[in-house]
């Protein structure tokens, strides 16, 4: 077994040569407990979450002793969540709006940041201040004329669609997002000019250098973009709410949001709140370092 | 001294012992200084030095001989010109103490660019509109999309905003009167105040409690990843499923919370956490601040990353406590990283609606209603949309004055 020696590992704050003084190792030790402690205390909820999804019914109203007393590993009223709830309608309803999205908005996204970073045709600093203005505003401002035009979608005396309730209403307007532009602009500003430059002298075409070139290249961070958005538009609460009325296209967290307002018990509510978590914490551990990386350089980006 | 020696007889009486007690007898009687070691340093000749520095005046007149040929000067002695290699080898020669290397004086004057065909030319404009061309066709596909769906909404609500829609065909045009409304509606501007100081509340706790937790972590080294994710769940939890569990955690009679305290309390404990009016919104921070911590201390710990480590050995060499160290070297760097985290924090406070929504959906009577339910409410419920806008509008300009804010102070700093 080789050990790790003690130079390998650098600390700035409490290099190993101070920690001798008895000052410095009290501090640090302080420092610990109370970091480790408040995550603890942070993961508390969920504990407790599991326990009561795991409580018969008679145990839910009963003080804290009892209740761990009486605590078994018991997966019944998972099942039972899982009749009462369609999961599998509201799992589907939600993978298939945010993929949707996701995809269109890579696509028209990468396509706005490259002709705004690469080509730069005239009216470059007019679209730049359009598409950066939107970015300040939030969607409550928005959302009641996004409501009316989508209840009334139409091109005047040629054609007019309620566009409420259905599946149109929850994918169309979350594709407007101009960070994704922001983030693709920041991207391809790096890449060398000359590079795109050698390949116009062999005459590739200008689309065939983005769809051969450009979006091979930038496959990082088009896998960091798309997980963010997923996660944001399977999370999202609002929109949804607003729009759909149909349970038929309700999406998962509508759906948890019902069951609430059905009255089930708690241990059943539960269950169903477990379940509805399971996607993003399978989704966080298989992509966690490009979900934190991409969280930080959308954060940091402005 | 004679004492001295013959105390001494017994144990250890050699040479050397007396001829040192010897040395200290002399040395008291004379009280001559202790001559020390005087160290000789070679410096080099200054002329080498000063040869150097006269040769740096001829170098730049090459090339202005060579641009300014029509005017006829008095023969300048010749210089010698120097290459590249032999400038690189005479700059290590002298590297402490000659002149460093420059690069514009090797540079060559411009000449002037070679003449274009007629063809040419019309090649370059034609391939300068083919760039063009295809430029706005890859724009279209999102201008199309932004123009449908956040454009024209835009200007939508501004126009909504001064109007009264009763039904979805009476549409009257009341130019100012919703805001005018608005100014005296004391319903809304209560629930400005809670969302003011729901983000105020967020600021409190959200900004400081991960900067100690981003600092503790970025010192451990084993053990880091397992910390971070502990803390970073509460984050990907979406807010809808966290809020339903914070619900039952909160619940009066048999939740969490209270159990919790009536353990250490005699007698049972009904703290009506969501029900209280005094107390809803600083439960609701809490829930906040629980979900965001994991963030920012992510954002935190990228922004600790760009700290210069080799200040801290500095700092550590001439006795810095920890205290001194976060207060010099950590804090001013980390300035813009901390304004970025509160504006945001700030912004996010006020957009507030999942959370309040499903946990108290205003509150009992209004006590925590904030921005974000209210406009839904006056929209989707009693279908005020013109008013609803308005309140919109008002939302819109404050987070734009935010957002010019925390832009100032950016340039301000740099």
């Amino acid at each position: 077994m080789a050990k790790k020696s003690s130079s390998d590992e650098v600390r700035y704050l409490f290099p190993f040569y101070e920690m001798k003084q008895s000052r410095v190792r009290i501090i640090y030790n302080i420092w610990g407990v109370f970091v480790y402690s408040f995550a603890i205390l942070i993961s508390i909820p969920f504990v407790w979450m599991l326990i009561t999804a795991m409580l018969p019914i008679n145990y839910i109203f009963s003080p804290l002793d009892e209740v761990i007393k009486n605590f078994k590993l018991n997966f019944e009223y998972f099942k039972k969540a899982w009749e009462i709830v369609p999961f599998s309608l509201y799992f589907f309803n939600s993978f298939f709006v945010s993929i949707l999205v996701v995809f269109v908005q890579i696509i028209i996204s990468s396509m706005a940041a490259y002709s705004l970073s690469k080509l730069k045709p005239s009216i470059y600093h007019i679209v730049l201040i359009l598409f950066l203005s939107t970015v300040l505003i939030p969607f409550e401002t928005i959302a009641i004329p996004l409501y009316l035009t989508l209840k009334d979608f139409s091109l005047p005396g040629i054609f007019s669609i309620n566009l409420i309730n259905t599946y149109w209403a929850l994918i169309l307007p979350p594709i407007a997002n101009a960070v994704n532009i922001f983030i693709f602009k920041s991207f391809f500003d790096k890449l060398p000019n000359d590079f795109l430059e050698s390949a116009r002298v062999d005459g590739c075409s200008e689309i065939r250098i983005f769809y051969n070139i450009v979006l091979p290249i930038s496959k990082p961070i088009i896998v960091v973009l798309s997980i963010i958005n997923f996660v944001n538009i399977w999370n999202s609460f609002f929109w949804p709410l607003i729009v759909t009325n149909d349970p038929q296209i309700f999406t998962l967290m509508l759906g948890i949001y019902k069951i609430i307002e059905d009255g089930q018990p708690w241990n059943i509510v539960m269950s169903a709140v477990t379940i509805s978590m399971i996607p993003n914490i399978i989704l966080f551990i298989v992509f966690q370092r490009q979900i934190m990386k991409g969280i930080v350089f959308t954060t940091l980006q402005e | 001294m004679a004492d001295n020696i013959f105390n001494k007889v017994s144990s250890e009486l050699t040479e050397t012992t007396i001829t040192s007690m010897l040395d200290e007898e002399i040395k008291m009687h004379k009280k001559e200084p202790p001559k020390l070691p005087i160290i000789k340093l070679k410096l080099p000749p200054k002329e080498s030095v000063i040869k150097i520095k006269e040769k740096k005046k001829s170098e730049e007149s090459i090339f202005k001989v060579l641009q300014e040929t029509k005017v006829e000067e008095p023969p300048k002695p010749a210089v010698p010109y120097t290459t590249l290699i032999q400038e690189m080898r005479k700059s290590w020669r002298f590297r402490r103490f000659g002149k460093p290397l420059k690069t514009y004086a090797l540079k060559r004057p411009a000449s002037p660019l070679p003449v274009l065909r007629k063809e040419e030319i019309r090649k370059q404009k034609f391939y300068k509109l083919k760039k063009e061309f295809i430029g706005m066709e890859l724009l279209t596909p999102g201008l199309i999309v932004f123009l449908l769906f956040s454009w024209i909404p835009i200007i939508k609500t501004f126009i909504i905003s001064m109007q009264r829609i009763t039904s979805m065909h009476t549409v009257e045009f009341v130019r100012l009167e919703n805001f005018f409304k608005l100014f005296t509606d004391l319903k809304f501007w209560e629930a400005f105040g809670h969302s003011i100081t729901l983000s105020l509340l967020v600021i409190a706790f959200g900004a400081w409690i991960p900067f100690l937790i981003a600092l503790y972590i970025y010192e451990m080294k084993k053990g880091s990843g397992l910390v971070k994710v502990l803390y970073f769940i509460p984050f990907l939890t979406p807010a809808v499923p966290a809020s339903i569990l914070w619900k039952w955690i909160y619940n009066q009679g048999f939740g969490l919370l209270n159990s919790v305290i009536s353990l250490f309390v005699p007698g049972n404990v009904y703290i009506g956490w969501l029900t209280d009016s005094k107390i809803v919104l600083f439960s609701i921070a809490i829930v906040f601040v629980w979900k965001i911590i994991g963030w920012a201390t992510l954002i935190y710990l990228a922004g600790l990353q760009n700290i210069p480590k080799t200040l801290f050995e500095d700092a550590s060499l001439n006795g810095a406590t920890v205290w001194q160290k976060i207060k010099e070297i950590i804090l001013p760097s980390m300035i813009p990283v901390i304004v970025t985290v509160v504006f945001l924090q700030l912004i996010s406070g006020l957009q507030v609606f999942t959370e309040v929504y499903i946990m108290t959906n205003g509150g009992p009577s209004a006590a925590s209603e904030v921005i974000a339910t209210y406009i839904y409410k006056k929209a989707f419920l009693y279908m005020d949309i013109g008013y609803a806008s308005a309140v919109a509008v008002f939302f819109l300009f404050i987070l734009v004055f935010i957002t010019l804010l925390r832009m100032n102070i950016n340039f301000k700093r740099g």
